[in-house]
Order: C-alpha cells, then sequence, then structure tokens
C-alpha cells in the first residue's frame, strides 16, 4: 500500500518547551488514522507542520512519496483540512465563502461548490451571510470547503468540537462516507477515543508531545478484549491447574493471587469447577472487559476528558 | 494574482463598515463645503475694506513675530510667508477670500486626509483581521505563496483608497460648481517660493493637481505603514492608532524639532513635499530629491519588514 503522509522524528521545540518530540507516523493510503491526545499534547502544532503552518524545529515530512522541507513544496491542492474552529467571512455567503476557496485553489469551474454543499446538507442555506450559521453548520461547511477540490488526503482536527451528539453522528457518518465512497485518506484528531471508535483504522496516541503508540485499530482492540479475573489463594497452582488441565495458555498472573484468563472465558463454570477439584479457594470471579477509554487514560496517566 | 485581488475586494466591500466609511468621507465633505461656502460669502459682504484689513493684519503678525521670536524657524516662516502673500494682494488689487468652484477644489483636496485614514483603517485591518478571525490559515494552506497573498492584499487597498479618491473628485467637482459657480480652473493661485522667497502664481488647475498628487503620495505612505504595522504586529488596534497618531502628531513634532538636524531624516519630517514649492522648509538644506529618497527609502523599508514577517512566522492562530 503507498504511504500518503509519513513524518520521522518530528520535533517542535518552542522556548520553553517542546511542544513536540520526535513524532513519527505513517498514512497509507485509505486509512482512516484517529490521531488522539489530551488537550496539549501537540496534536494540533503536529497538524500545522504538516500543512506548513508552522516550521518544524528538526525531523521530516514526507508527502505523497515526496519529502517537505517549505511550505511551498506542500501540494496543497492534493490535500483538504480544517484546523480547529474553521473561519469564514462573517458578511459573506457560504457560497461565496466557498468561491473565495476556489479561487485561491486556482480551479476553474464553479459546479463542485453547490455539490461539496449538497454532500454536507448545506445546499439550502447556501446563500445565507455565514454569520447567521450555527456552530455545528459551520463545521459541516468547513468540511463541505475541504472537500471542494477533491482531495485524496483530508486532515481534520477536532471536527466535533462543539457538536451536540447528533451533529457528531451525522460527522461521524459523513466521514465515513468519504472514506468509503471517495477512497479518501483522512487523518483526524481527537481528545476523546470514543469519537474515533468504530470509524479509525489506525490509532496513533500522543501524550506530552511524545507519540505513546502507533497500532492498528484491531490491535488496540485486542490489548482490550474481555477477560475473567479470579482471586484464588495459590496462584502458582492455579497455574499448574490452567496449564494441564485446562490447556489455557493466555492468562496473566498480575499480582499475587489474581489471574486474568483471555480464553475460554465462556466456560467460567468448567474452570470454576476443576479450581474447585484441586483444592483451590475461589474468593471471586469475575468477566471484565476494559473500555479502550479506560486503556488510553491509563496510557496518558490522567482524565481522557481533560 | 487578479483571482487573489477578486478575494480581497470581495472582502472589503461586502462590509456594512466599507460603507460607513464611504457615506462619513461625503458628509464630512458637505460640511466642509459648505463651512467653507458660509466664510467665503462673510467675508465678501461684511469686508469692503479689505485693503485696510490685511495693512492690520500683517502689523499684527509682525508684532508677533518680534514678541514670539523663540518660536521654531519653521513657524516664524510661515508667518511671513502670510505677510509676504497679503502684500501681494494689495499690490496686484486682488481681494483675497474670492472662492470660484477650481480654488475650492484646491481646498477641498484637504479632504484627502480622511482618504488617507480610511485606507489606513483598512491597511490597517486586511491582514490583522485575517489573524484575529482564525481565517489565515485558509490563506496559507493553499498553493498561492504568501508573497502573493501579502501582495494582493496591498493592491486591494491601494484600490480601496483610489476608489475612495475618485469619489471624493466627482462629489467636490459636482458640490463645488453648485456652491461657487463652475469654473476658475485658469484663475492664478498665489505662494511664495522657499528658492527666491518671491510671491509667484500659478492656475488653480495646477496648484489643484499638485495638491491631490501631494496627497497620494502621503496617503501611499501612511497606508504602506499601515499594513506594514498589520502584517507584522498581527493587530488592527495597532495599525490603525499607530497611522492616526503618526499622521495629526508627526509634522507637529517635526516642526518643534526642527533646530534638530537629524529630524530630516525622520519619516514625518519628508512627508509634506508641498513645503518645497510654497515653503517654509524644515531643515536647512532639505531638498525635494532629499525627501522624495527619504520616502522611497521608508517605503521599501515598510515593504521589507511586512513581507518578512509575514512570510517566515509561524502561524498559531
Amino acid at each position: 500500500m503507498d504511504v500518503i503522509l509519513r513524518t520521522r522524528n518530528l520535533t517542535k521545540r518552542y522556548k520553553e518547551h517542546t511542544a513536540v518530540r520526535d513524532v513519527s507516523m505513517t498514512l497509507r493510503r485509505g486509512d482512516i488514522y484517529g490521531f488522539l491526545g489530551q488537550n496539549g499534547a501537540g496534536k494540533t502544532t503536529t497538524l500545522r507542520m504538516m500543512l506548513g503552518l508552522v516550521q518544524p524545529t528538526s525531523g521530516e515530512i514526507e508527502l505523497f512519496g515526496n519529502k517537505v522541507t517549505a511550505a511551498r513544496q506542500i501540494p496543497f491542492e492534493r490535500i483538504g483540512s480544517i484546523i480547529e474552529i474553521p473561519g469564514f467571512y462573517p458578511n459573506i455567503s457560504a457560497v461565496d465563502n466557498l468561491d473565495i476557496h476556489r479561487r485561491l485553489m486556482g480551479m476553474g469551474n464553479r459546479d463542485s461548490i453547490e455539490e461539496s454543499l449538497d454532500a454536507v446538507g448545506l445546499l439550502a442555506a447556501r446563500n445565507h451571510p455565514v454569520k447567521q450559521f450555527s456552530l455545528g453548520m459551520k463545521q459541516r461547511l468547513g468540511l463541505a470547503r475541504a472537500l471542494l477540490h477533491r482531495p485524496e488526503l483530508l486532515i481534520l482536527d477536532e471536527p466535533t468540537t462543539g457538536l451536540d451528539p447528533q451533529g457528531i453522528r451525522e460527522t461521524r457518518q459523513l466521514i465515513l462516507d468519504l472514506a468509503l465512497k471517495r477512497k479518501i485518506t483522512i487523518l483526524l484528531s481527537s481528545h476523546i477515543l470514543s469519537e474515533i471508535e468504530q470509524m479509525a483504522t489506525q490509532v496513533g496516541i500522543i501524550h506530552r508531545g511524545r507519540m505513546l503508540e502507533e497500532v492498528p485499530y484491531e490491535v488496540l482492540q485486542e490489548k482490550n478484549k474481555q477477560y475473567l479475573e479470579i482471586h484464588v489463594d495459590n496462584d502458582r497452582k492455579a497455574a499448574m491447574v490452567l496449564e494441564q488441565h485446562l490447556r489455557i495458555a493466555a492468562y496473566q498472573i498480575i499480582q499475587l493471587g489474581v489471574i486474568r484468563i483471555y480464553e475460554r472465558i465462556e466456560e467460567a463454570a468448567v474452570i470454576n469447577q476443576q479450581f474447585v477439584r484441586f483444592g483451590l479457594a475461589v474468593r471471586e470471579l469475575s468477566l471484565k472487559r476494559d473500555s479502550l477509554e479506560e486503556y488510553f487514560m491509563r496510557l496518558t496517566g490522567g482524565r481522557g476528558d481533560a | 494574482m487578479l483571482n487573489l485581488i477578486q478575494n480581497e475586494n470581495m472582502k472589503i466591500y461586502r462590509r456594512p463598515r466599507t460603507w460607513l466609511l464611504v457615506a462619513i468621507m461625503l458628509i464630512i465633505l458637505v460640511v466642509h463645503a459648505f463651512a467653507t461656502y458660509s466664510m467665503v460669502s462673510k467675508n465678501e459682504t461684511v469686508n469692503p475694506n479689505w485693503k485696510q484689513e490685511l495693512i492690520e493684519k500683517n502689523k499684527d503678525i509682525q508684532n508677533d513675530m518680534k514678541k514670539n521670536a523663540a518660536l521654531p524657524k519653521p513657524i516664524l516662516d510661515q508667518m511671513e510667508i502670510s505677510i509676504k502673500k497679503n502684500e501681494y494682494y494689495i499690490e496686484n488689487d486682488i481681494a483675497p477670500g474670492k472662492m470660484t468652484q477650481w480654488s475650492y477644489l484646491g481646498a477641498a483636496t484637504e479632504v484627502m486626509l480622511l482618504v488617507t485614514i480610511f485606507a489606513a483603517v483598512i491597511a490597517g485591518d486586511i491582514v490583522a483581521s485575517e489573524f484575529s478571525g482564525g481565517t489565515i490559515k485558509l490563506l496559507l494552506i493553499r498553493p498561492m505563496s504568501r508573497t502573493k497573498i501579502l501582495m494582493s492584499k496591498y493592491f486591494s487597498t491601494l484600490l480601496f483608497g483610489g476608489f475612495l479618491t475618485v469619489i471624493l473628485a466627482i462629489a467636490s467637482y459636482v458640490i463645488g460648481g453648485a456652491l461657487f459657480g463652475f469654473g476658475g480652473a485658469d484663475q492664478p493661485y498665489i505662494y511664495v517660493s522657499p528658492d527666491d522667497n518671491t510671491v509667484h502664481t500659478m492656475t488653480q488647475l495646477k496648484n489643484v493637481g499638485i495638491s491631490l498628487g501631494l496627497q497620494l503620495i502621503g496617503l501611499l505612505m501612511i497606508v504602506t505603514m499601515s499594513f506594514m504595522i498589520s502584517a507584522a504586529l498581527r493587530s488592527s488596534t495597532m495599525a490603525i492608532s499607530f497611522s492616526l497618531v503618526a499622521m495629526f502628531i508627526g509634522s507637529n513634532l517635526v516642526s518643534f524639532l526642527a533646530k534638530f538636524s537629524w529630524v530630516k531624516y525622520i519619516l514625518f519630517a519628508n512627508m509634506d513635499l508641498r513645503r518645497y514649492i510654497e515653503g517654509p522648509i524644515l531643515v536647512e538644506g532639505m531638498t525635494m530629491n532629499f525627501s522624495i529618497a527619504m520616502l522611497a527609502v521608508y517605503f521599501l523599508a515598510f515593504h521589507f519588514f511586512a513581507w518578512l514577517l509575514f512570510t517566515k512566522r509561524d502561524v498559531a492562530a
């Protein structure tokens, strides 16, 4: 699969602090990449560097296979983006705001304006000045603008900020549609994991400027699958029983007397029966599951919605 | 580039504020015209003995000059120029203050100061507002270079200045004609040349042309300064207030500092090129060519700083 975007050891240092430190990430064609991190973790700065708005202190950015060292080398006509809350000219209508963008992109025909307004459901409001738009409408108009020139890569910074649950659902559906129908590669940042759940194919977690983890979404899910947690009086003996009599290898003694079992979890009764047969005192047996949110919080050592 | 200028124009002329500025300019022009008209008509009716009055006036000025000999030289020079002009009126039997359409137009070029202020307001806003409105990112994540974007904004500002100037010219021509009767372009305009310290005349038409040209040079400098501050400091408040202070305090300030020869390197000491036609010269030895060279240096410096700070800095807005 071809690499659409790659960074190597991307770093941005300011006088007092380092906002982004050695961030390396890879987006392949068709990825929906969830870029996760708390507020202030360095997400926006990283995205700004990719778009040439902020000059990296060190490190490399590669877009569509070409190294980018200056803003003018960035193939902007292949990239659509929304960085933070999209800005518009308030006295100018939705159509004309997009028309300004069309001229900036050097595009000839105006058909795509109506098309992209239609795609985000704003066709009816197209002649209203943007100052009359709600925040949700502005987010959608921002998306329409980002899509106007039919980009191959879409960079969206917190696209659901300030939206109500209905708006969040709609935006998510819209993004999924774009990825599936138009085969656009999408880089999506968020500070709330649940926003990218059921959407992302690839996840990168950034914390205090560092990339903690970059894995396919399934791997992340794998780490968080269900398990049986059993409290017994003798964990060594219990381990022996698991391996030799139940043929279970996927288990972990996480602390003294506490075992987590990751396979045959539906056979809790059988496991319990065997333990009792070998004279183990089972104090507690429960089926548990870490939510991704908990995992994310554990990883970043704080509240996920900070 | 044309596309970019079209975008900028759309942003300027779709704002109600822009049209408010146009309206304010027209209102002030009308007020100025009627004020001029009422002053002139009073002079004509009340004062048949204008010669006697001018002689008195000259005596007063001479006394003032004796009493206030410590005033800065350019101010004393200005008084001397008034005396010379009055003497010329008496000798040649020309009643001063008799207005025609064209002598009114000469006075109306002062309303160009307002055009300069309003163009400076637009200039001060045109870059800074993109930062405060969060739209700057949209301009910069496009295939157009930052240099081109900056240039399109500058040209759009100048176009706005030109637009106001044209409106002012047409409006004052009509108002002047209505109040004072059309004509008078070939009437003499009286001034004292600093080259030989004697009274000269030129046609009113030529005077209006020169005045307008000089005002446009002033406009260009102030607008460029405001634009530079807007692009460099990204604050429209700073850009607009700096320009206003510069316009109103700058020229007085340099008059009072005229005894120091380094004053001639200050922008405001060079802004008023009319000094080389009608005096008074601010600092001994300053010439029109010197001032034009200084203006060119400032002009290029403003552009250089605007460009440097706009194209090189990170955008965190």
